[in-house]
């Protein structure tokens, strides 16, 4: 007969537990090699003045109890869906995913392409801190839709295009966004107020992308002429908050 | 605060850390194991360190510090699993959900030489909650009676009772392979 305590330890012990790193560190180089999948997501800690969030690898917060979202990168950048979804197809993200991404090709093109449309809205936004760049030359919020806005800010040559999708009210989602050329060196930045971005560049240069879901929320940034430490710098001065 | 962080002076950074890394493993698992997911787990340890870095908590000694730990995980444990995202969540049809799956296995060699330790997994994550709480603290955190009973705030009686019938629902999904030391 098998004893139960040491099997049971050792049942216990196989279950993988993600791996903890404190903060990425910005410039960090490496290929994306595609979503590892369970077991392997990272969990980042950032030290806050007066406070320290231990923030998933993911782009989240803290349990809300809203189905959050999960971001993940591969070679051609960014797919998001909700964790319900991800549970009810086909019980694995990777088929979830791989279902987004069909779906999102369709509709990429259409995303990246200039949208003539233009509405007045009223719904949490944030930007990031004009004084950073001596002002935006052109400021200009376009509405795609019930859920999605477009923000362009220019500051004379760079540009950041905006994408903040709202997610509230629905029962679940599942999106894609492709760059042209495809996407490299995915890696992590924590702002003070403890929310987590995943960035990527452009494989062809010249391009900054981050992602990041807060609460109902996931917002996609474009960043067209900004070094990293400007990047960062203007990611860090966004107030997330006004999203839970 | 734990005698670590006193002797450096505070709840610095690196105190902080050790402290994180310390008890990670052992609060994931236990989130795990009453989620039954990746997802939730982390948000939950996330909460609990949320908490204590909020708390300012001193702590006697690693054990008080340890049993605060475990109550705080199971509290979130279950005030996750009132919330209306978990009420509504949709469950995998009977037998595609299984304790392997949950867990991530990915790597087929490694699933089958696991493949005891999924079954047993698999019967421990089918127990009412109740009782998978108390079998875990006491065959894999090796807390006594007492001080499962302390954590869980209730008498030790009940403890011993819930443990018992955890045991006989176990042996009987386990069809008796198993010997359970007694308490």
């Amino acid at each position: 007969m098998k004893n139960f305590r040491e099997s049971y330890r050792k049942a216990v012990d196989a279950i993988p537990v993600p791996e903890f790193v404190m903060r990425e560190a910005a410039g960090r180089k490496q290929k994306i090699g595609g979503f590892d999948g369970r077991g392997k997501r990272n969990v980042a800690a950032a030290a806050v003045a007066g406070g320290m969030f231990v923030i998933c690898a993911l782009g989240g917060v803290a349990a809300t109890g809203y189905a959050k979202s999960i971001i993940r990168t591969d070679e051609n950048g960014f797919q998001t869906i909700d964790m319900r979804n991800a549970l009810t197809q086909g019980g694995t993200e990777e088929a979830a995913f791989d279902g987004a991404q069909a779906e999102a090709a369709e509709q990429s093109e259409e995303k990246q392409s200039e949208n003539k449309r233009s509405e007045e809205v009223l719904c949490p936004l944030t930007e990031p801190d004009a004084s950073l760049v001596g002002g935006w030359t052109l400021k200009e919020y376009q509405s795609l839709g019930e859920q999605e806005i477009l923000t362009r800010l220019e500051a004379g040559e760079k540009r950041i295009l905006f994408h903040q999708y709202d997610y509230s009210g629905t029962e679940g989602h599942a999106f894609a966004i492709s760059y042209a050329g495809g996407v490299e060196n995915e890696r992590l930045y924590t702002t003070d107020q403890g929310f987590t971005y995943k960035l990527v560049d452009s494989v062809e240069g010249g391009e900054i992308h981050a992602a990041v879901a807060v609460g109902d929320y996931e917002l996609i940034l474009d960043f067209s002429g900004f070094g990293e430490e400007e990047t960062e710098a203007l990611l860090e001065s966004m107030d997330l908050t006004v999203y839970l | 605060m734990s005698d670590l962080a006193k002797e450096e002076g505070g709840r610095n950074r690196e105190s902080l850390q050790h402290t994180i890394e310390t008890y990670f493993p052992t609060l994931y698992r236990i989130a795990f194991l009453q989620m039954k997911n990746t997802a939730d787990a982390e948000d939950i340890v996330q909460e609990v360190f949320f908490r204590y870095m909020k708390s300012g908590m001193e702590f006697e000694s690693r054990e008080h510090e340890k049993a605060w730990f475990i109550k705080v995980t199971l509290n979130c444990c279950r005030k996750l699993w009132r919330s209306p995202w978990v009420k509504r969540r949709v469950t995998l049809p009977e037998g595609e959900e299984r304790a392997g799956d949950v867990c991530g296995e990915t790597a087929e060699s490694s699933y089958l030489k696991d493949e005891q330790s999924r079954e047993l997994l698999q019967a421990v994550l089918e127990l009412p909650d109740k009782y998978r709480e108390v079998i875990h603290l006491f065959y894999y955190e090796e807390l006594a009676v007492k001080e499962i009973a302390e954590i869980l705030e209730k008498q030790e009686s009940t403890v011993t009772s819930l443990l018992t019938r955890g045991r006989r629902i176990l042996k009987r999904k386990l069809q008796e392979e198993y010997c359970f030391e007694e308490f």
